[in-house]
């Protein structure tokens, strides 16, 4: 035994016992016995006293173990039943004492001190064979223990009746008068050996199995060493030590019984305590909720996990009724499903929702165990929060789909840093994963987009949370490509942002087509220019850029001059040609930010912008009008050349929208042709008001057309020579509702460039026709002419629509009936095409006549072109004829130019007797004129007739 | 003196006879003549002069069909007969010297830029200041009568 161990023997409760009562021994060995006289006075009782002590406690000790034989060791149970056969032969001790009755046989001190070493003897050696058999001799099984009682009593029996009976074979130990024998002294003496060994081996014991009873008993087994020292150095010197000596005896009985009740009693206690101590604290550690419920749905027991799951205080949750946290069923339910388990339903493994303190819901997994304890039954039930699991389940499929999904993904924090994208979202931006993680964003942008446009994007985002468009960014290599983008804010609880999400796809294939199908859309298929359409956009833009800006944008509309007449006479072909030359020349003058579109037809429209004066928007015009007059090599070596009306209306002076500010463009391009073409015309509000009557104005024609306010009068044609009516122009006269009748004079010239004057020239053709054929079946027969419009003439299908008249009005219209008369003005402009028609419509029976002659060139040339049947000698010469050589001689001049072609000549304008006899003088006999007669309705023409055929039949 | 022929007609609370769409056509008709006066100062073809007095009787046109419809609707030969007819009979006035002056100028006898301005601004001004006054102060009573017993 080491030192170390030596004093963790000392340094216990055990070991300070000990030692203490080892020191007390020593320090009465040194003081002075007490006085014997005293103590021989006291001691019978005290002596009595004390030895009954020893005996109850002796008993309470046998008692204890024995009442737990059954768990304890055979070393333990046979110690007790050594103490038991100790207390029996102690109280024989005392019974046998001399001053006490005597006990069977008359006492005496002898007697008493055989009894006292039977006890002392059996005490040690069951201490002894405790110490030597580890604690474990053998014997009877548990069953059978009962029997050791016999035992004991027959032990105890059998010495007690050879002391009793048979005292001669005992040795002697105390001599009256002389004192103990030697052999008492030897064992005394042996006694407290043995009880020195005792202790050293079951305190050697202790310290291999640390049992805390061994520390005790090693300490019992001393201090009984002790107790025997007391009899053994100093019994004869006083009383008194004989009866420290049972005090030691009853001190060692109660460190026995410490020992006893520390290993029967208090340990397994102790040991139940840290059982249910370490059951507690594995119940404490489980994460799952555990508790348990009564059959009653009560929570008998929790965990506080259980408890913290649900928000609750263990004290609480004592308090509550599964039904107050399981979230998916009442009362009633739970009580149903309790009665089911015990029924043995084996369902009792199951998700489901509880309800939190704060009503939250959670998903939990619950197991459900019916559990018997003695005639109780119960419920443990262990719950597991899933919800984070749940959780998991879809942020892990999130996860997936966020990978796999075949559309680019990005999240950004609400900084604007990309925090995450998926594989796709790499692919579209030609960036790896690492490259773009830590960026913002705008690492894409392509500069395609104005502020504007994003600062519209974040205000969408902090507004609705939402935006999407179709955005152009740039890849990694450059490349520009576009993408259909929608981000969507995400929010936390308190509905801050705290990410974005950004979708995209690449769209880029889409775009290219639907740019072709834009430019198709968009672009006149000859020319190449914008069209209409794209023109409406580029306006619009235009429109917008000059809003705020002291810069006019200039809104040009220019009408080609004569292009039917280029179409006419060299073809489509050439046309075409021509077209795609004047667009590629007004193209090829015009800034990158300015654009040329071609409406159809010969019209184009320039927005020319950033015009910083009205000289410069001339200059440009200029240029234009300049450019386009340059000659054109159509087809072969064939010149052409042609001449552009532009109008033009300047925006923002003109703060019109862009359907107005084209319509003002229109007028103005209207004045500039009014105002004899190949110029430019700026547009006021005062053209617009005027163009604007103007519309009113043909607005009234067309109705009064169609309400029967027009009527033809005929001013007759007389031919002197024979004094024959040879024809009558027919005259329109508008009998306007509020303005009375008109005279052609005064409407017409509003008519000429509109297409109205196709319908009421055609209305002429068709009265006249129809006058005439009624006059003819009235047996009147008359060549009726008619005036026709340039603009009729011009028309391709002009003896189309003429047949088609005669047609329907009079078919059997015989030749030279019906004659239309064309100024020379007219005729001279488009002189080969006129011809044509002329031609075209002479097959029809219809004659022509060259009006107003003499106020044009009146060439041979082009008389020997055009295929007429008379001239009419414009009014102006005639008038002044009179007093006017120079008139006089022109008519002389135009009658031999007709003469000259076999022509008839007619003079106009004759206005008395004199006109007619100067007409006649130059031989001139057809004539017409107020002079004569004035224009007349139709009705009155028959009495005319009449009268003139009996006036001239009376000269 | 003769600056005077060639000084744009001022528009004056004088030439206004307080009926708007009169005033409107009125202004119209003002402008137009100013403006034909401009250009005739720059350019003097007949090409110009015909599309001048053409522009003139389309507008004129329109614009005595307005007055004319207004003197009918509210009655003006009753109040007055002898106004209306003098009036009517100015108008048809004004349209024949238009078509004189441009028959004369397809016949190649220009008018001087001077006779046709003083002629214009010359009826123009007094048909305004006179007889237009006239039917304009009757109008707006009329107006002013129905508009009182609504």
């Amino acid at each position: 035994m080491q030192i170390t161990q030596f004093l963790k023997l000392i340094n216990s409760r055990a070991g300070y016992v000990a030692a203490f009562l080892s020191l007390l021994v020593g320090a009465l060995a040194l003081l002075p016995p007490p006085d014997p006289l005293t103590a021989k006075a006291v001691f019978p009782a005290t002596h009595a006293l004390l030895e009954i002590i020893s005996v109850i406690i002796g008993s309470a000790i046998f008692v204890l173990i024995w009442e737990s034989r059954h768990h304890r060791s055979s070393g333990t149970l046979l110690l007790g039943c050594g103490l038991m056969a100790t207390v029996a032969f102690d109280l024989g001790h005392l019974l046998s004492c001399p001053d006490m009755p005597d006990f069977f046989t008359p006492n005496s001190m002898e007697k008493a001190i055989n009894f006292w070493l039977a006890a002392r003897f059996t005490l040690t050696t069951s201490l002894l064979v405790y110490a030597l058999g580890h604690g474990r001799p053998p014997l009877p099984g548990k069953e059978n223990r009962s029997s050791l009682i016999f035992g004991t009593l027959g032990y105890f029996l059998a010495v007690s009746a050879i002391i009793l009976a048979y005292p001669a074979i005992i040795p002697a130990t105390f001599v009256p008068g002389i004192g103990p024998t030697a052999l008492l002294i030897f064992s005394d003496r042996l006694l407290l050996i043995l009880n020195l060994l005792t202790a050293l081996l079951i305190a050697r014991r202790y310290l291999v199995k640390q049992y805390s009873s061994d520390l005790w008993l090693a300490a019992t087994a001393w201090v009984l060493a002790l107790a025997s020292a007391f009899l053994t150095i100093r019994a004869t010197a006083s009383p008194t030590y004989a009866l420290l000596g049972i005090a030691y005896k009853i001190i060692a009985y109660l460190l026995a019984y410490w020992a006893l009740v520390s290993s029967i009693i208090r340990q397994p206690y102790e040991k139940l305590a840290s059982e249910s101590r370490r059951n507690r604290t594995i119940l404490e550690t489980a994460l799952d909720g555990i508790h348990v419920v009564d059959m009653n749905g009560r929570v008998i027991d929790t965990n506080s996990a259980f408890a913290g799951m649900l928000g609750y205080t263990v004290d609480e949750m004592l308090k509550l009724h599964v039904s107050d946290f399981e979230g998916t069923k009442t009362r009633e339910q739970v009580a149903e499903q309790i009665e089911a388990i015990r029924q043995g339903d084996r369902n009792t493994m199951f998700e489901t929702l509880l309800r939190h303190k704060d009503g939250k819901l959670i998903e939990a997994e619950v197991a459900i165990n019916l559990a018997h304890l003695s005639d109780e039954e119960f419920l443990v039930v262990s719950a597991r929060n899933i919800t984070d699991r749940k959780a998991a389940d879809s942020l892990r499929l999130a996860g997936e789909v966020f990978k796999h999904a075949h559309v680019g993904l990005l999240i950004t924090d609400n900084a604007g840093t990309i925090v995450e994208v998926n594989p796709v979202a790499c692919e579209i931006t030609g960036y790896e994963y690492d490259e773009l993680i830590g960026k913002n964003p705008s690492l894409l942008k392509s500069g395609q987009h104005t502020a504007d446009f994003y600062e519209e994007m974040w205000l969408s985002l902090c507004n609705q949370g939402f935006w999407s468009q179709e955005i152009c960014n740039r890849r990694k290599n450059g490349e520009l490509y576009y993408e259909l983008l929608s981000i969507t804010a995400i929010r936390d609880h308190t509905g801050h942002h705290i990410n974005y999400l950004a979708v995209f796809s690449d769209i880029t294939q889409r775009k290219i087509a639907e740019d072709q199908m834009r430019k198709i859309a968009h672009f006149d298929a000859l020319t190449g220019l914008p069209n209409r359409l794209l023109l409406a956009d580029r306006l619009d833009q235009a429109i917008a850029q000059h809003q705020r800006s002291s810069a006019s944008l200039a809104i040009c509309f220019m009408d080609l001059d004569g292009f039917k007449q280029i179409n006419d006479t060299l073809g489509h072909e050439a046309g075409d040609l021509l077209l795609k030359e004047v667009g590629a020349r007004l193209q090829a003058m015009l800034r990158g930010s300015d654009t040329v579109a071609r409406l159809g037809g010969d019209e184009f429209v320039m927005l020319i912008s950033g015009l910083n004066s009205d000289e410069e928007c001339i200059q440009a015009l200029e240029r234009v009008l300049h450019s386009v007059r340059r000659p054109y090599f159509l087809l072969g070596d064939t010149q052409s050349e042609i001449s552009v009306s532009i109008g033009v209306t300047l925006y923002p002076a003109d703060n019109a929208d862009a359907d107005s500010l084209m319509r003002h463009a229109d007028h103005a391009m209207y004045a500039a042709k009014q105002a004899g073409k190949n110029c430019f015309q700026l547009f006021d509000a005062r053209m617009e008001q005027r163009l604007q009557a103007r519309h009113d104005t043909l607005r009234r024609v067309a109705r009064g057309l169609t309400a029967g306010q027009f009527q033809l009068h005929y001013q007759p044609k007389v031919d002197y020579s024979n004094q024959q009516v040879i024809g009558v122009e027919a005259l329109i006269r508008w009998n306007h509702p509020i303005l009375g009748n008109l005279t052609p004079n005064e409407f017409l010239p509003l008519l000429e460039d509109d297409d109205l004057a196709l319908a009421l020239g055609e209305w002429v053709f068709r009265e006249a026709l129809r006058q005439g054929r009624q006059w003819e079946s009235e047996g009147i027969s008359l060549c009726i002419s008619v005036n026709a419009f340039p603009r009729q003439l011009q028309r391709p299908n002009f003896p189309g629509i003429v047949a088609k008249a005669i047609e329907d009005v009079w078919p059997e219209m015989a030749a030279g009936k019906f004659m239309i008369e064309i100024t020379e003005t007219a005729a001279l402009r488009e002189l080969d095409s006129i011809e044509k028609t002329i031609q075209a419509c002479r097959e029809q029976g219809v004659a022509f006549s060259l009006d107003d002659f003499g106020t044009g060139y009146s060439s041979l040339s082009y008389l020997r072109q055009l295929t007429v049947d008379e001239l009419k000698i414009d009014q102006s010469f005639v008038r002044d004829m009179l007093t006017d050589h120079e008139d006089l001689s022109i008519i002389n001049g135009l009658l031999g130019l007709g003469h000259a072609f076999k022509l008839k000549v007619v003079a106009e304008g004759v206005e008395s007797a004199e006109h007619v006899n100067a007409l006649l003088r130059l031989g001139c006999y057809c004539m017409q004129g107020y002079g004569i007669a004035r224009p007349m309705p139709a009705e009155k023409l028959v009495p005319w007739l009449q009268e003139f055929s009996q006036k001239t039949q009376r000269n | 003196m003769m600056a005077a022929l060639y000084d744009p007609i001022e528009w004056t609370e004088k030439l206004m006879t307080g009926v708007p769409e009169i005033d409107n056509q009125h202004r119209v008709l003002v402008d137009s003549i100013n403006e034909a006066n401009v250009r005739l100062m720059s350019d003097h073809d007949i090409k110009l002069l015909e599309q001048i007095t053409k522009d003139l009787l389309s507008y004129a046109i329109y614009h005595f069909e307005t007055e004319e419809d207004l003197m009918q609707q509210m009655g003006y030969e009753h109040k007055s007969a002898a106004d209306a007819q003098l009036h009517q009979k100015q108008h048809r006035e004004f349209s024949a010297q238009v078509i004189a002056v441009r028959d004369g100028l397809r016949d190649g006898k220009a008018i001087s830029r001077e006779d046709l301005l003083s002629f214009l601004n010359g009826w123009l001004v007094s048909h305004i200041m006179n007889t237009d006054q006239r039917l304009g102060a009757f109008i707006k009573q009329k107006r002013n009568t129905a508009a009182a017993t609504q």
